[in-house]
């Protein structure tokens, strides 16, 4: 069951203003796209984790009404929120178990972990995404899908309907930003760029 | 250059070209390509630099969860609660080993309890198929692998074997944690290894990697100890590597080291090292050496009659293999009579017939169980606690004392003793002392209360067998001996020093809690009130706390507010900071494990409850319904019936038993128990209840109505209401119905079956917006409930009705899958399976379901408004003729 971007923003605008019938129609259009959601987050996640995916959907659906108040702007955005009501529950998950879990950050430079645990370092990069949100809600659409689905970006570039190319440009001012203040000490040869 | 698809589409194609050749050709790449744009240029060639200055930054996606192991530790493959290839519940992991993991589990096919065995990754299949079909053999002393299987999973496919669940500890452990064996059971264990091992040989199978942590000591049903040899045949070649002991595989034959393969006699010489460490608790002189010199005499055998094993297991450990005795060679030493008529065997046989207690004496040390050496270690606290604390921890020992196990020798060190041996830790504790054994108690101070942590630490394993935390203002200090001693009692089950009590001040709210939460388990709001009057009165005593909990978990039960459960959580916690060990706290903690899907806790709770109190009813009826819980019927009608035998005259036990036959579809035997429960103890609404439901499932609709009459009369309740309206549904009186179910819901604004009742009596009188708000509103309890415990089929089957009604059709079918793998045999679920499926308008599927569905359920569905088109069928009907001919 797909449904087209511009019915799900209706929905959602209905729903937020509502509109009941919405909520069930959403919630029917939703689900599987939220079940595939949840498919991803788990996908590199090992057999014994005791995290479950239908526990994971049901944890976002039961989350799902506290944002109504959100001003949706389509498709993509939901995307981005749902993902990132996932990512903070699985950060919550992952704070619970301090010993149990670790977040695998192989990639990271050295100087950016100084003295942070990985964990600590997850929590820093989820609360940057929340200030890059508000600068580019698409391009946190675009690092959220990459860096917590594990989708690739082509892959992204379908779900959000757009070109591969903007997402692989979008991707990289994405992940340099968050390089540079993740580092706090931004290049000077580092340009801004925008796509708004 | 603005900022557009077009633009993005030309420079990421150039920085995906540049970042594929060498850096030092790229400047000269990007001058050709971008010949036209020097600003395409400078924004390509910034784009590759940064690339390469990020690296590898975020190329891993950055929430992996991972548990955090020791690397080499294999990863799990299933979880509890899972079904695997729809024919094995998991129960629980029992054990890693160096090539795979254990765990319990239960066929429903055959039903019983199974030992599930999964390779490592990257040891493929466990079994040399030349070995497949020669694992027939049947011995009491081989356990062998019935079968193996693949299962597909989301981590993809995973070859496990299946085998006979054992129940008891490796040899290795008992090994590690006794350091020998006791003469006698020495002399038993070797017997039947020799015996186990013979068996094998004789029918041409060799072991190849024999060791102590391929040896189960488990129990025969009299009691005496049964030695399992498993993992027969498995591929040799990967276990030697994963069993190397400070790099010599300590079991291998010296030949082996020479690459020859491995015999009858390789195992044989296993089996005397093997046998070696029993006696002695060392391995033999020749494998500390490395060496292939002969064993000329056991290590440090100190005892004259232990001589006699020389015979059999020197000639074991022959270097040259063809000088071994065949296993068969030395069973028949052990079988033979000299070696029965040994001194000490003889003086037992007398011992017990005359049954002198002069005699007896010495002779139980042979037998005793594992003697406990426990070190209490010197107080952690600051001076100002430090004088109450030693005050504690001197009745600490002393109760201690007194719960000695039976047989076993249990010695308490005080920790005067050990201060006077300047033993402050564990470690000095076992070196200096030789505790098997050591308690560790701090008492801090935490603003106007007092914390005491208390570890329990086995000497052995260093494990911490119990961190213990308890909290207490100052009318609660007197329990902290109380609570420390009941944390160590239950870890080593030793005997129970307190008597439960609670003061005279309190016993009257207490009673009043306690009567209202078995007067009738479906309105404990009351309870709750008199039972927090009650822990006020005494605060001292765990018994108000422990009634708490079960109050917030009944209310939990029936209003599905997780706020009850966090509620009777804290309960819990409160009343095992009081006592741990108490009876009442365990009940209430298994309660609570109960329904958050921690079955296995559970179990572990009612276990220590029927070993302190073997005429328990209470923990068998549990225990019960929890084996229910798991998809264990017969366990759980066991501890039903055992309830029953124990108190006949006691209701409760029949009303679950009435219970369990009444969700296994068995109506008539169900309402046979209610009618027992209620010659009883007629005054209770509640068996009333049960009752009339299942008359009503019988179609016996007047008795059905007077039961429920009745029980509305002692106690007007939502179930009731419920049910009075269905039996009025399936007689087509919708309207009249609604009306019982509107009220239904009114009492009980949080059951969503309620909901989903008026729902369909809405739907069919044409009321369609206020049928899809209830179906709405019911699915989201069932949400709240999946949310607390994920596993429960039936309940998932709700959700998947509530789906198909609210037109999810592939969400309804999913979630119908799901309960059915859950929950196969509930009858819930088949009756919504049915009812999805036509819901959906598929037939076919429909008909299906109800084949696996038992005649009552297919009889009384026949009523159903909604599956009357369902009914007419000629394949129903075809189906339900052929069920009731069977």
């Amino acid at each position: 069951m797909t449904a087209h971007s511009e019915d799900i923003t209706l929905l959602l605008q209905q729903w937020s203003g509502g509109n009941r019938d919405a909520e069930s129609k959403l919630f029917a259009v939703l689900m599987p796209e939220l079940r595939e959601i949840a498919n991803r987050s788990l996908r590199r996640e090992r057999r014994n984790h005791t995290l479950q995916r239908t526990e994971l959907v049901n944890e976002i659906f039961l989350k799902l009404p506290k944002t109504k108040k959100i001003d949706w702007q389509g498709r993509c955005h939901f995307l981005a929120i749902v993902t990132r009501m996932m990512r903070r529950y699985l950060i919550d998950y992952a704070r619970k178990r301090p010993k149990a879990v670790l977040l695998s950050m192989d990639g990271l430079p050295e100087g950016l972990m100084a003295g942070k645990t990985k964990l600590e370092t997850a929590v820093a990069i989820d609360e940057l995404l929340d200030e890059m949100e508000k600068e580019s809600p698409r391009r946190c659409s675009v690092v959220v899908l990459i860096s917590y689905l594990g989708l690739s970006p082509g892959e992204a570039a379908e779900k959000l309907e757009m070109s591969e190319r903007t997402v692989e440009r979008e991707w990289h001012e994405g992940k340099k930003w968050l390089f540079e203040r993740l580092s706090k000490k931004p290049c000077k040869t580092a340009q801004k760029t925008t796509n708004e | 250059m603005q900022n557009s698809a077009e633009n993005d589409e030309r420079v990421m194609t150039l920085v995906r070209a540049a970042l594929r050749l060498p850096a030092a050709e790229r400047a000269e790449f990007l001058r050709v390509a971008c010949v036209d744009s020097a600003e395409i240029r400078s924004e390509v060639a910034g784009i590759v630099e940064w690339e390469d200055r990020m690296g590898d930054f975020l190329r891993e996606p950055l929430i992996d969860l991972v548990e955090l192991e020791e690397p080499g530790t294999p990863q799990p493959f299933f979880q509890p609660g899972e079904s695997v290839s729809d024919r094995f519940v998991i129960l629980r992991e029992v054990g890693q080993g160096g090539m795979g993991i254990v765990y319990e589990a239960f066929d429903r096919k055959r039903n019983r309890r199974i030992a599930i065995k999964c390779a490592k990754a990257g040891f493929g299949r466990l079994l040399a198929p030349e070995l497949e079909g020669a694992l027939r053999v049947r011995h009491p002393n081989i356990c062998l692998v019935n079968d193996t299987h693949t299962a597909t999973t989301e981590a993809g496919s995973i070859d496990f074997l299946t085998m006979e669940f054992i129940e008891g500890e490796t040899l290795s452990v008992r090994l590690a944690r006794q350091d020998r064996l006791a003469a006698e059971e020495a002399m038993e264990v070797a017997r039947q290894l020799c015996a186990g091992l013979a068996a094998a040989h004789h029918s041409g199978i060799l072991h190849r990697d024999l060791k102590p942590t391929n040896i189960i000591l488990s129990k025969q049903e009299d009691g005496r100890v049964r030695a399992v040899i498993t993992d027969f045949g498995l591929a040799a070649e990967l276990q030697v590597a994963s069993d190397l002991d400070g790099g010599t595989p300590r079991y291998m034959a010296p030949e082996l080291w020479n690459g020859e393969k491995p015999s009858k006699a390789s195992d044989v010489y296993a089996l005397g090292v093997i046998l070696h460490e029993m006696v002695t608790g060392q391995p033999p002189r020749s494998v500390q050496e490395r060496g292939n010199n002969a064993v000329t005499q056991l290590n440090s055998l100190n005892n004259e009659q232990d001589k006699r094993w020389n015979e059999v297991i020197l000639p074991c450990l022959d270097p040259d293999p063809a000088m071994r005795p065949q296993a068969d060679e030395v069973l028949a030493v052990f079988e033979r009579q000299s070696w029965l008529r040994s001194p000490m065997a003889a003086v037992t046989v007398l011992a017990l017939l005359v049954g002198a207690a002069a005699l007896w004496q010495p002779i139980a040390n042979v037998f005793k169980p594992a003697d406990i050496r426990l070190a209490v270690l010197p107080i952690q606290a600051l001076p100002d606690l430090r004088e109450m604390g030693s005050g504690i921890v001197q009745d600490v020992v002393e109760r201690i004392q007194r719960s000695q196990r039976n047989g076993a020798t249990l010695v308490v060190i005080p920790p005067s003793e050990a201060a006077r041996n300047n033993v402050n830790d564990p470690r000095d504790a076992r070196i200096v002392l030789h505790a098997t054994h050591a308690l560790q108690i701090e008492l801090r101070r935490n603003g106007d209360r007092v914390t005491a942590d208390e570890s329990l630490i086995d000497l052995a394993t260093e494990a911490h067998l119990r961190d213990f935390q308890g909290q207490y203002a100052a009318t609660t200090w007197g329990n902290i001996p109380t609570a420390l001693t009941g944390a160590v009692t239950s870890s080593l089950r030793l005997r129970q020093t307190e008597a439960e009590s609670i003061s005279p001040a309190a016993t009257l709210s207490y009673d009043r809690g306690l009567s209202l939460l078995h007067e009738d388990r479906y309105t404990k709001v009351e309870a709750v009130a008199y039972f927090e009057e009650a822990a006020r009165l005494d605060p001292r005593s765990p018994l108000p706390l422990a009634g708490l909990a079960e109050a917030h978990i009944g209310n939990f039960k029936l209003t599905k507010q997780p706020a009850e459960l966090e509620m009777a959580r804290k309960a819990v916690q409160a009343a095992q900071a009081l006592n741990p060990d108490s009876v009442t706290v365990r009940l209430a903690s298994g309660a609570l494990n109960e329904v958050t899907g921690q079955s296995e806790k559970a179990l572990e709770d009612y276990r220590r409850v029927q070993e302190l109190e073997p005429r328990n009813v209470e923990a068998y009826i549990r225990t019960g319904r929890t084996y229910e819980a798991v998809n264990m019927p017969d366990n759980a009608l066991q501890n039903y019936q055992k309830a029953i035998a124990l108190q006949p005259e006691y209701y409760e036990a029949y009303e679950w038993l009435g219970t369990y036959y009444y969700y296994a579809g068995k109506y008539t035997e169900a309402a046979e128990q209610f009618q027992k429960a209620i010659d009883r103890a007629p005054g209770r609404s509640n068996a009333y209840f049960n009752l009339g439901a299942v008359l009503d499932d019988l179609n016996r609709d007047d008795e059905a109505v007077a039961a429920l009459q009745k029980s509305l009369q002692l106690k007007k309740t939502a179930r009731a209401l419920n049910s009075l309206g269905a039996i009025l549904a399936y007689q087509g009186k919708d309207k009249e119905a609604a009306d019982f179910y509107e009220q239904a819901v009114e009492l009980e604004p949080g059951n969503y079956k309620y909901r989903l009742n008026v729902a369909d009596s809405y739907r069919r009188l044409g009321r369609r917006s206020q049928s899809l708000a209830q179906y709405r509103e019911g699915m989201k309890y069932v949400l709240g409930e999946l949310r607390q415990n994920p596993r429960l089929g039936p309940t998932r089957a709700f959700l998947g009705y509530f789906k198909s009604r609210l037109d999810d059709q592939s969400g309804a079918e999913e979630e119908i899958t799901e309960a059915l793998t859950l929950a196969p045999g509930d009858s819930n679920v088949m009756r919504f399976a049915i009812l999805v499926h036509e819901a959906l308008g598929q037939r076919k599927l429909a008909l299906d379901a109800a084949n696996a569905a038992p005649k009552e359920l297919l009889i009384e569905l026949k009523r159903h408004p909604d599956l009357a088109d369902l009914s007419r069928d000629s394949r129903y009907l075809q189906l339900l003729s052929a069920k009731n001919g069977g």
